[in-house]
């Protein structure tokens, strides 16, 4: 999988090869989108925030000096520096309403013979879609790269394009006011 | 928030993999390496984990962490459209990525893109490839522009002609059936069918029409989508056929055909993802429809007040009606939803009720099912469904069995659509007169009827809408209280200047409902039993008199032999009343008559009953004067009631009540 990736960037680097360079970010466009919707909380924005990366992405990877394997964060720094930019999503007219691709994403839900479930999913989603939004963006994009990407402190750092250090105390930081926030929830 | 100072290091540790450099190199490079500060301590990552091994508070902010995680992971999960979207996404960004290389210049790019985290890349090789292309290609490129510039003036024609066509007041404009954009635009305001086809299908679009799910409707409705499947979607004119169908069905036009229906529609069938509305909209741009227009479309207010996109309703829905997914844009538009069949509606109502039960079960959360449920409620717009609606917010309102046990919570279920009402009845009612509506249909507490009354106070309009709706709903519990309260308001603040026997005509039992006036009845028993107020029983006495409600009788009959001289006035005045209210039915005193019982009220009571002789025996002690006062007025005014009891006690001093 690394020797195909380094073919595949080599062959960007090369001629700007459009093929090479779907195949190097496809694997990542989820997980921007995931990020990107997570900053945005909307998901017309989000997508076109991601396109906007993905076109930064295009014209700037063949001076990636880390090698394909830091694509991963450095994809996701690009989505968070874009989306720590508010005054550039802000300004856009929004087509939808924020929850309306939550709701078509129920509404292609099988349906199950228990109704409570989905209910109870989406009010606890909704819980914590607010909790999140509560906090800064930096702790947002924070913990979301640390819980749902799986990035450890240092990938955390990468994608956010601080140290470390203060990686570690945005994560620990939007944790603990997510859990004081849904403790409730949370509570076994 | 945890009180001990180690569960920020522990969660870093354990969860995070926050290695300390202790655990990866010898001990002893550099003392203080590696080591975490703790409540002003340096401690090691084995002291960390020996910590995190005994303290239960730590082990249960672990836990919880670990729930937080896992669900932001599934939140993110479930908020992407998948593999379909993600290559929508890509595609498009290819797409403009080969856009801009071939028509913007180096410059534009500095300008666009001088934000960007990195150093410019300069594309020297991009340059070259573009003149090895030949001059070929660059007259290719030049034809291929112009092209495209043709084509976007035939489209903006095209869309100025639409535009004009959807002006004509008449109604008979044309709209192509092929666009759906345009079907979902015009959805509302259509008279015909409307013909949603497939995306993505590549072939002819399928058409589903949007109908009435009237069984009367639905034969007549299939032969007009036919008709209408068999011709061109562009027909500049309409044919008769269709015409003649179009006005034979009563099609459903108020159906709100927003993006998320289709939207789900066109994405489980076509696998399109979520980009349905982005795709619609630049479609809908290149054929000439306004933005304007589509914007509108799209950011109705009340789309955003449809936020229960409940599984269950899709099932009831397609279980009622093809192409009935338009019943979750419902919710905040009345206007539409007056107009839907009326089997939808008691589907959409007893899934709003389904999904508010729902609810009851958690602990906090939106209040979009009580919103709807409240709209759903106060426009309402069939009687006949009334009992159905009974039905199912008594069912909403019940404690189950199962809940029971947990009492706790269903009491907090009930408490919240209380307290949501109540908050909404704290805006006035000309504010929020959807909520007053929906309190004085739904009776739900004394507290919140006591806001009602609170909130209608001086508006004589709500007043008059809140009585309308206690007499017109179907046994509505409390409805006679409520109106008593009422009652009172207006009396304690000086608003009523005599006007005593036109608000008793509140109760006034012709127009009411059998089950009404039952629950009428029963309100005004607890009262006349329960009450220690006097001025209030008063009005409930006065009220019976104009429910005229025979169960009430043997209570009005105490109140005659063993109440207050007012109060057993005014009882007599109700037994009276009731029993004149069927001309046809011979009076019988009898049964409520007892040696207690004052002749002179009796006397009285028998003339305005109606009974013959007591109308002479009483007319033989009137003058001329007050004869056609007490025969005629007796049994419609209490005070002329009084004044004939009076006239039956001038040859009845043995009565012991004294008048």
């Amino acid at each position: 999988m690394e020797d195909e990736r380094q073919r595949l960037l080599a062959a960007f680097r090369a001629d700007r090869n459009h093929d090479a360079f779907h195949g190097l970010v496809r694997p990542h466009v989820g997980a921007m989108r995931s990020l990107a919707r997570r900053l945005t909380r909307d998901a017309e924005i989000a997508d076109d925030l991601v396109q906007e990366a993905l076109i930064r992405a295009f014209r700037h990877l063949g001076d990636l000096e880390q090698g394909p394997g830091a694509l991963r964060t450095w994809l996701f720094r690009i989505v968070v520096r874009l989306g720590l930019e508010p005054d550039r999503w802000s300004r856009r007219e929004r087509f939808a309403s924020p929850d309306a691709h939550e709701r078509v994403a129920d509404l292609r839900a099988e349906p199950r013979d228990d109704p409570v479930r989905p209910v109870l999913e989406r009010e606890l989603r909704e819980r914590l879609a607010v909790a999140l939004s509560a906090l800064p963006q930096r702790q947002q994009a924070a913990i979301h790269l640390r819980a749902a990407e799986g990035l450890d402190y240092r990938g955390v750092a990468d994608a956010m394009g601080c140290s470390v250090g203060a990686a570690r105390m945005l994560v620990l930081e939007a944790r603990r006011r997510l859990l004081d926030a849904m403790q409730e929830d949370l509570e076994p | 928030m945890s009180a001990c100072p180690f569960t920020e290091v522990v969660l870093a540790r354990l969860l995070d993999g926050d290695l300390l450099d202790t655990d990866l190199r010898a001990v002893g490079d550099s003392p203080a390496a590696g080591m975490r500060l703790v409540d002003g301590r340096l401690v090691s990552g084995e002291e960390i984990d020996r910590h995190a091994a005994e303290c239960p508070e730590c082990a249960a902010r672990l836990r919880a962490a670990r729930r937080l995680d896992a669900w932001i992971a599934a939140g993110a999960e479930s908020t992407g459209s998948g593999a379909v979207g993600d290559d929508a996404l890509l595609a498009s960004a290819m797409a403009a990525i080969a856009r801009e290389q071939d028509g913007a210049s180096d410059a534009e790019h500095a300008d666009v893109w001088s934000s960007s985290p990195t150093p410019r890349h300069d594309d020297g090789g991009r340059s070259r490839s573009g003149w090895e292309r030949g001059v070929v290609a660059s007259r290719l490129r030049l034809v291929a522009r112009w092209a495209l510039v043709a084509a976007a003036v035939l489209l903006a024609v095209a869309g100025v002609r639409s535009v004009l066509d959807q002006s004509v007041p008449d109604g008979r404009r044309r709209v192509s059936s092929d666009d759906p954009v345009v079907s979902g635009i015009h959805g509302e305001r259509d008279d015909g069918p409307r013909v949603v086809p497939e995306q993505g299908s590549g072939g002819p679009a399928r058409e589903e029409v949007r109908r009435s799910t009237r069984d009367g409707d639905l034969a007549r409705a299939e032969g007009a989508i036919e008709n209408e499947s068999t011709e061109t979607g562009s027909a500049p004119e309409d044919t008769a056929a269709e015409a003649r169908a179009r006005e034979s069905v009563d099609w459903t036009g108020a159906w709100v055909v927003f993006d998320v229906p289709d939207e789900v529609e066109s994405g489980v069938e076509s696998g399109a993802g979520h980009h349905g509305v982005r795709s619609r909209f630049r479609g809908a741009s290149a054929s000439g429809i306004s933005l304007r227009r589509l914007t509108a479309a799209v950011t109705r207010p009340d789309l955003a007040a449809a936020s229960f996109p409940l599984v269950r309703l899709r099932a009831m829905s397609l279980g009622l009606a093809t192409g009935s997914m338009e019943g979750v844009g419902l919710a905040g538009s009345p206007s539409a939803y007056e107009r839907v069949a009326e089997r939808m509606r008691v589907a959409f109502l007893a899934a709003l009720v389904e999904r508010a039960r729902a609810e009851r079960t958690v602990r906090q959360g939106s209040s979009a099912s009580e919103d709807a449920l409240v709209q759903a409620i106060a426009h309402w717009p069939d009687p006949r469904s009334l009992p159905e609606l009974g039905r199912v917010v008594v069912g909403l309102l019940a404690v189950e069995p199962t809940e029971r046990a947990n009492g706790r919570e269903a009491s907090r279920g009930a408490a919240r659509i209380e307290r949501a009402l109540e908050l909404r009845l704290m805006r006035g009612a000309d504010r929020d007169p959807d909520a007053v509506l929906a309190v004085a249909r739904l009776g739900l507490s004394r507290r919140l009827d006591a806001r009602l009354v609170e909130s209608i106070r001086g508006d004589d309009r709500a007043l008059d809408e809140v009585v309308s709706e206690l007499r017109g709903a179907t046994a509505r519990p409390g409805a006679a209280r409520l109106l008593l309260d009422l009652w009172r308001d207006l009396d304690v603040r000086g608003r009523l200047d005599g006007e005593a026997v036109e608000i008793a005509r509140w109760f006034e039992r012709d127009g009411l409902a059998a089950a009404s006036c039952a629950s009428f009845a029963d309100d005004l028993a607890d009262v006349l039993r329960g009450s220690r107020n006097a001025e209030e029983r008063e009005r409930a006495l006065l009220a019976s008199a104009f429910l005229r409600e025979p169960r009430l009788l043997t209570l009005l009959d105490g109140f005659v032999v063993g109440a207050a001289r007012q109060e057993a006035l005014l009882a007599a005045f109700a037994i009276a009343r009731t029993l004149r209210s069927d001309p046809g039915t011979e009076v019988d005193l009898g049964g409520l008559s007892s040696p207690a019982w004052p002749r002179g009220i009796e006397l009285a009571v028998r003339a305005a009953a109606g009974d013959a002789s007591a109308r002479r025996a009483l007319t033989m002690r009137c003058s001329s004067e007050e004869e056609a006062f007490v025969v005629d007025e007796s049994s419609r005014s209490p005070t002329a009631f009084r004044y004939a009891a009076a006239i039956a006690r001038r040859s009845e001093r043995s009565s012991p009540v004294v008048f």
